[in-house]
């Protein structure tokens, strides 16, 4: 098990590389001039000749290769250099947002398994029945509706009709619920569908009928057997869903003005505020690469014929 | 010698009910089982030989059901039973050794989680115990290692090992009676005779009574005491196994018996 993470950490070091390298260069081929940029928010007139010195002064006309490899020296001591806008260092204003995203997306995650995994199991278990049927047309619903038109009406009935719950902002444990919800909920159905089928494909299979045979009693091969089957591609799908809802989260976070870095990171955009950009960016690969890195150990776990690939 | 019947099946119908009728698959099957006599029971594909076994164990597939007949372990009607008393008999009582071992066992679940809680199921025993039992039982069929095999995966070991460690987790519970679909069937030719040879040494000594289902001929004459054959749900003989492969006396068991592949048969077609 040792060598198997082993294994997997050492193959992050040439994916890192890369998504550094594919980071600076695509926010090169945006259109826009940094330097004019940068002049105009620091109300500076931007003329040509000012346009020249800031240039040389942040770095733009050196060749590519040599801004790349300054940057990525200043990256991995953690120095994402200093923002555009706002003046600060750029990994100062990371840390003041990235934790209410991420405070997000884990409640979003944790509501996703807590959800989806009890309905997945007892609509596979009772099959075409009401309860079945109810999962079914909650997660057409919840797969079919978008993020944005959902989050309103969440916030339409439970904040301004019912009351229940603030409209918008962070702070307490009531202002989490409607965010991660709305994050959470075409997650749920989707997880819901395949859990669901995942459980009926193995419900089915020779080593269930053989735990029967054995006398063991049902909630142990559910529990045991079947549900440890079952959970394999789920647990592959969910790698990629961490990732995927970080970004949905800059979405839900517009929504109700959720302090996180979605808001940030759209207005660092619209500026040209490359360092930010770059690093916000860059940070989300890492996260994804990172959340992938977990998965496999999850499934290597999970799993022992992955465990052994290529060790027997 | 006097022997112990254990089981008796007495006019068994089962019937699979499809969208527009009841298709009676079992018409009236009828055998008993003793105490250490292994029952054969041979026949074409379809013609009933699993359909019979899952009914002992009230494991028939969905929709099909035993309409008639009665089935007695030591005088009590399985039939009779409720969910839950069948369960505890599943295993402790009739245990069932599978026809094909690779793919019986659970690919995520270690040997050893499928020994013990098979025992812990039945028996009121610690972790410590059942382990113990289960490295006693997988010794007894000759494994190699049976401290290491427990933490091994079913995909890390071969069709005949896994068909000997099935073998050791049904008889660790000591039942009456031992079901063994097809149980070489699925292997290669040493293995076959090794583990026909193992049924055969653990029936004579726990006193296992053995119904044994097989399509192959040879392992049926080589092991049973007394044979059954099947025809589209029906027993059409049943004799003593010399008798049977002296002196057929249906027709279909003879024209089962010459449907057996030989050499004399292969010389015969090639001088045609």
């Amino acid at each position: 098990m040792i060598w198997f993470i082993v294994k997997r950490l050492s193959m992050l070091i040439p994916i890192l590389f890369g998504i550094s390298l594919l980071t600076f260069l695509l926010i090169r081929l945006a259109p826009g001039d940094p330097a004019e940029a940068y002049l105009r928010l620091s109300h500076i007139p931007p003329t040509n000749q000012a346009i020249q010195e800031m240039n040389v002064k942040l770095g733009l006309d050196k060749p590519l290769i040599v801004q790349y490899v300054d940057w990525l020296g200043k990256v991995v001591r953690l120095d994402f250099g200093i923002s555009y806008v706002s003046k600060q260092p750029v990994w100062d204003e990371l840390m003041l947002y990235f934790p209410a995203t991420l405070q997000l997306t884990i409640t979003a995650v944790i509501l996703t398994v807590c959800i989806s995994v009890p309905i997945g199991i007892f609509s596979a278990l009772y099959k075409g029945g009401m309860f079945d049927h109810l999962s079914r047309i909650l997660s057409f619903v919840g797969a079919s509706m978008p993020t944005f038109w959902l989050g309103f009406l969440f916030m339409y009935f439970f904040s301004i009709k019912l009351d229940l719950l603030p409209v918008v902002g962070r702070g307490s444990l009531a202002h989490l619920v409607l965010p991660s919800l709305t994050l959470a909920f075409a997650y749920i159905s989707t997880y819901t569908r395949l859990l669901r089928t995942s459980m009926l494909e193995n419900l089915h299979q020779p080593f269930v009928f053989y735990a029967r045979v054995r006398g063991l009693q049902e909630r142990v091969i559910i529990g045991r057997h079947v549900l440890k089957m079952a959970l394999l591609p789920v647990v592959t799908a969910f790698g990629m869903t961490i990732g995927n809802m970080l970004t949905g989260a800059f979405i839900v976070e517009s929504i109700f003005a959720w302090p996180g870095l979605g808001r940030f990171f759209v207005s660092a955009l619209s500026h040209r505020d490359y360092p930010v950009v770059q690093s916000c960016i860059l940070l989300m690969g890492v996260i994804f690469v990172v959340c992938n890195l977990l998965v496999d150990i999850a499934y290597g776990l999970l799993d022992p014929r992955i465990r052994w690939k290529g060790e027997r | 010698m006097t022997t112990q019947s254990i089981m008796t099946v007495n006019d068994l119908h089962v019937h699979v009910s499809t969208d527009h009728c009841q298709v009676p698959i079992l018409n009236g099957v009828s055998f008993d089982l003793q105490a250490g006599k292994v029952f054969g029971l041979v026949g074409e594909s379809g013609s009933g030989k699993t359909m019979t076994c899952l009914a002992l164990v009230n494991l028939l597939p969905n929709k099909s059901k035993v309409v008639r007949g009665s089935i007695k372990l030591k005088n009590k009607d399985l039939r009779n039973l409720s969910a839950s008393e069948m369960r505890q008999i599943r295993g402790k009582e009739i245990a069932m050794i599978m026809q094909n071992p690779m793919s019986a066992f659970n690919p995520v679940v270690t040997i050893g989680q499928h020994f013990r809680e098979t025992l812990r199921t039945h028996l009121q025993v610690t972790q410590k115990q059942a382990e113990e039992m289960a490295i006693a039982y997988l010794e007894l069929m000759q494994l190699p290692r049976p401290d290491l095999l427990l933490k091994q995966y079913p995909f890390q070991l071969s069709g005949g090992m896994l068909q000997r460690v099935m073998i050791a987790i049904a008889v660790s519970l000591q039942p009456s009676i031992i079901i063994a679909d097809e149980p070489t069937t699925a292997l290669d030719a040493t293995n076959q005779l090794q583990i026909l040879d193992q049924l055969n040494m653990l029936r004579k000594e726990y006193n296992t009574s053995i119904l044994l289902v097989s399509h192959d001929l040879g392992a049926i004459a080589y092991l049973a005491d007394e044979v059954a054959v099947m025809n589209s749900g029906n027993i059409v003989e049943r004799a003593p196994v010399s008798t049977l492969f002296n002196r057929p006396s249906h027709p279909y068991t003879k024209a089962l018996l010459e449907s057996r592949l030989s050499l004399s048969r292969k010389a015969c077609e090639t001088l045609e």
